[in-house]
């Protein structure tokens, strides 16, 4: 009961920010609640399912591309069109990748899924046409119904609603069959086969939906900043988004949130303070390894 | 293509898929008897560079490069498996990959604030600075040639090590049952330290070779630790002969993705690895 | 082999007549071959309750159900009462003794409404106490199905089985009624005569 209190106070504090207009702090929150929806999609995968993922940056950052490429070439700026576009590239981008990694079990999952998300960011590297390590700008970013969402807090809002949504659909799914299943499989894997459950099929579908999300964040974030570039790809960013998820606490969805929020008040704080604080991140990764496993909402917990 | 520039291609894939060897068979034994998988792997690769970059500039060798810098990678390597690893047997691969990737951030900080954010070169050993003739048309950096031999004599020694020594015996015996050789009474905790030593030391002389070639750079341990994934995906894990033969898949892969797919050369080696492991998902020798 | 997990080299395995010999696990299941293993084998983290849950939902047509909650099944109930385990309900599966442990594997066995039960030592570790408690389970469910069970403790075997197949070596020694098998000179010689001087 308090839980859900502290989460409907966030969420109210969250929403409070869209209304101060303040052109840094849009950006910074903004930036936030996408790091939050980036970090449940993939507890998804990790605190539930039990998969280690390393492709997640893969389909931010296809998505993101995506919607520069409607943009730039087509001129696209609806987002009923784009949205779907953007999403569908991502999903499909998953069950391929998906399809091949979850072949190979255990640790091998984990190499695959690193190896092809580093394909995807030499490929955007060095495509033609695509900007090079430079990256790209949005010229045109979404707008539709006299919404224009290049506007700081029209983008903050929809970034909002995007977060209470899939927290919502997130938290729905876990407590319907499917979710069930998914733990079952992180529990015992062997033992859900021999009770009837085809569990290669039940990951794979946890892996695309996943996936789909996080291209949402991709296009959230190639909206709210108006700018891609292939760094967004690199498997730091998967795996920064895998240590919000253990310093958040897996298998809590709100945990990866509060991760997230948390992580880029230390990133930008750290930026100040010294001129080496990915020395701080590193530090930080270790120090929730071994001291802090359960995460932060294992510490709220006790 | 003439037949000489395909020859050419083929002992540049063979030295470049041999290098990788020497890194990727550390990861796969580490990962194979130790059961970590260490992301850190390739800043060792990195740090070997980057010594051997310093040392080679203040002593004008390279050869006393890798004699100093091969064992203090081997002692960095010790440290770093009694301080780190040794705290990640029996955690699951989630703590194994955040703590090395953790590692991994310390290393590029430490490598910035020892040697800041520029490429360096590093000069070939005068002595190997010339080219053999290959054909009518192209000719072989001799020190090409001296990298694939080293490589080669190392792998040698590496087998003789396995196959014929106590030591090596131990190390087979935990890559295909790690309970057992702790229930036999073999003094693991010892066992683990001198493999992941050698292991780093085996990753610092690929980059301290490699060094002259590619010149040493941020972020090249990076590549190099994503390569040797694939190496040991297409091997299958824990297996010396399938690392190597992955390595030369590698390597061949990419030296004619970049000849044949210009723009789209970093996607050949990808595309092996998917077809790996559509055929056989468990590597090559799994 | 029988239940799908691992390959044949040789021969066939036949169900109700159609060739299986190739089906993974999870469709065996579906067919109705229900199995338990030699070890406690079950999800550890979940509750008594949630095994049971997961166990009879596995009979849905489908699992790919994201949107409406789970449904309590009646089955996963009939399974708990069953197995004898609905004073630990919420208890975590790896906080069961051994013994519970075993009864809730066979319970949850049960719940995927097998037709055919392939029990591996279902005895294996047990104290007397809790072993009496299995036999007296199993002799309840063998009532209206069929169970191959391997076991080594013979005073469980004779009280359950109605056909009873003595192996030695990996070879068919004998085949036949409790009563044959205690009478049968062959399966004497090879398991009971080592006891006489």
């Amino acid at each position: 009961m308090i839980a859900r209190i502290l989460l409907v106070a966030g969420a109210l504090a969250l929403l409070a920010v869209g209304f101060s207009g303040d052109r840094f702090w849009l950006q910074f929150m903004g930036k936030a609640m996408i790091g939050c929806i980036f970090a449940m999609s993939l507890d998804l995968l990790v605190g539930y399912t039990g998969l280690v993922s390393l492709a997640h940056a893969a389909f931010f950052g296809l998505a993101a591309y995506l919607l520069a490429g409607l943009s730039n070439a087509a001129g696209f700026v609806n987002p009923l069109a784009t949205l779907p576009i953007c999403l569908a590239g991502a999903a499909a981008a998953a069950l391929v990748i998906g399809w091949l990694s979850l072949r190979a079990a255990g640790v091998y999952f984990i190499m695959v899924t690193l190896a092809f998300t580093q394909m995807f960011y030499y490929l955007f590297n060095d495509a033609p046409g695509l900007g090079g390590s430079d990256g790209l700008y949005v010229q045109e970013r979404p707008r539709f119904l006299g919404l224009d969402f290049s506007e700081r807090t029209t983008a903050y809002f929809a970034i909002w609603i995007a977060l209470v949504i899939v927290y919502l659909l997130l938290l729905r799914m876990l407590r319907a069959p499917f979710g069930h299943v998914l733990v079952g499989i992180r529990a015992n894997e062997q033992r859900m086969r021999s009770l009837g459950y085809p569990t290669r099929r039940y990951k794979l579908t946890a892996f695309v939906i996943a996936g789909t999300l996080a291209g949402l964040c991709g296009y959230l974030d190639a909206t709210l900043y108006g700018f891609v570039n292939p760094a967004q790809f690199s498997w730091r960013q998967s795996g920064l988004v895998l240590m919000t998820v253990l310093l958040g606490g897996k298998g809590t969805l709100y945990g990866p949130a509060l991760g997230a929020l948390l992580l880029t008040f230390v990133e930008h704080y750290g930026e100040r303070v010294t001129e080496h604080w990915n020395a701080l991140i590193g530090a930080l990764v270790i120090a929730v390894v071994l001291f802090l496993p359960r995460g932060l909402a294992g510490l709220l917990r006790d | 293509m003439s037949f000489s520039l395909f020859a050419l291609q083929v002992l540049n894939g063979v030295e470049q898929g041999l290098l990788l060897f020497l890194v990727a068979s550390g990861l796969t034994l580490v990962f194979g008897v130790l059961g970590v998988l260490n992301f850190a792997h390739g800043s060792f690769y990195m740090l070997g560079a980057y010594l051997a970059y310093w040392i080679a500039a203040r002593t004008g060798s390279l050869l006393a490069a890798v004699l100093i810098g091969v064992p203090v990678m081997a002692l960095l390597g010790l440290v770093v498996e009694r301080l780190a690893i040794a705290r990640l047997y029996k955690r699951d691969h989630l703590s194994q990959v955040l703590l090395t990737y953790g590692l991994v951030l310390l290393f590029n900080e430490l490598q910035r604030a020892l040697f800041g954010n520029d490429v360096h070169g590093v000069d070939t050993p005068t002595v190997l600075a010339f080219r053999i003739p290959l054909g009518s048309a192209q000719e072989w950096p001799a020190y090409r040639v001296f990298t694939a031999v080293a490589c080669i004599l190392v792998a040698a020694a590496m087998r003789q090590v396995i196959l014929r020594t106590r030591f090596g015996m131990r190390v087979r015996a935990g890559a295909s049952n790690a309970e057992m050789v702790e229930a036999l009474g073999i003094d693991v905790r010892k066992l683990f330290s001198v493999l992941f030593s050698a292991g780093t030391a085996l990753a610092a002389l690929a980059g301290m070779l490699a060094a002259p070639l590619t010149t040493v750079y941020p972020g090249m341990g990076e590549g190099v630790l994503v390569l040797s994934f694939v190496v040991v995906v297409i091997g299958g894990i824990g297996s010396i002969k399938g690392a190597f033969l992955g390595a030369l898949l590698v390597g061949l892969s990419d030296t004619f993705g970049k000849v044949l797919l210009p723009g789209f050369s970093s996607a050949v080696v990808y595309a092996v690895m998917a077809a790996v492991l559509l055929l056989r998902p468990r590597g090559l020798a799994g | 082999m029988l239940s799908g997990e691992l390959r044949a080299t040789a021969g066939r395995v036949r169900l109700r007549g159609a060739d299986v010999t190739h089906f993974p696990p999870d469709r065996l299941s579906r067919m109705g071959v229900g199995r338990s293993y030699q070890t406690a084998n079950v999800f550890p983290e979940l509750t008594c309750e949630e095994c049971m849950w997961l166990a009879a939902q596995s009979r849905a047509h489908t699992s790919m159900i994201f949107f409406s909650p789970a449904a309590r099944i009646a089955g996963a109930e009939r399974a708990l009462q069953a197995c004898g385990l609905m004073a630990r309900r919420s208890t975590r599966a790896g906080e069961l003794s051994y013994g519970e442990q075993r009864q809730l594997e066979i319970g949850m066995v049960l719940a995927t409404e097998p037709s055919l039960l392939l029990l591996d030592e279902p005895l294996a570790g047990l104290g007397h106490d809790e072993a009496s408690r299995i036999v007296a389970l199993l002799r309840e469910v063998a009532r209206d199905r069929t169970l191959v069970l391997v076991e080594h403790d013979m005073d469980a075997v004779f009280s359950i089985a109605d056909t009873v197949t003595v192996l030695v070596g990996g070879r068919v020694l004998e085949r036949g009624s409790p009563e044959q098998i205690r009478a049968s000179p062959a399966v004497r010689e090879a398991y009971l005569g080592t006891e006489q001087p």
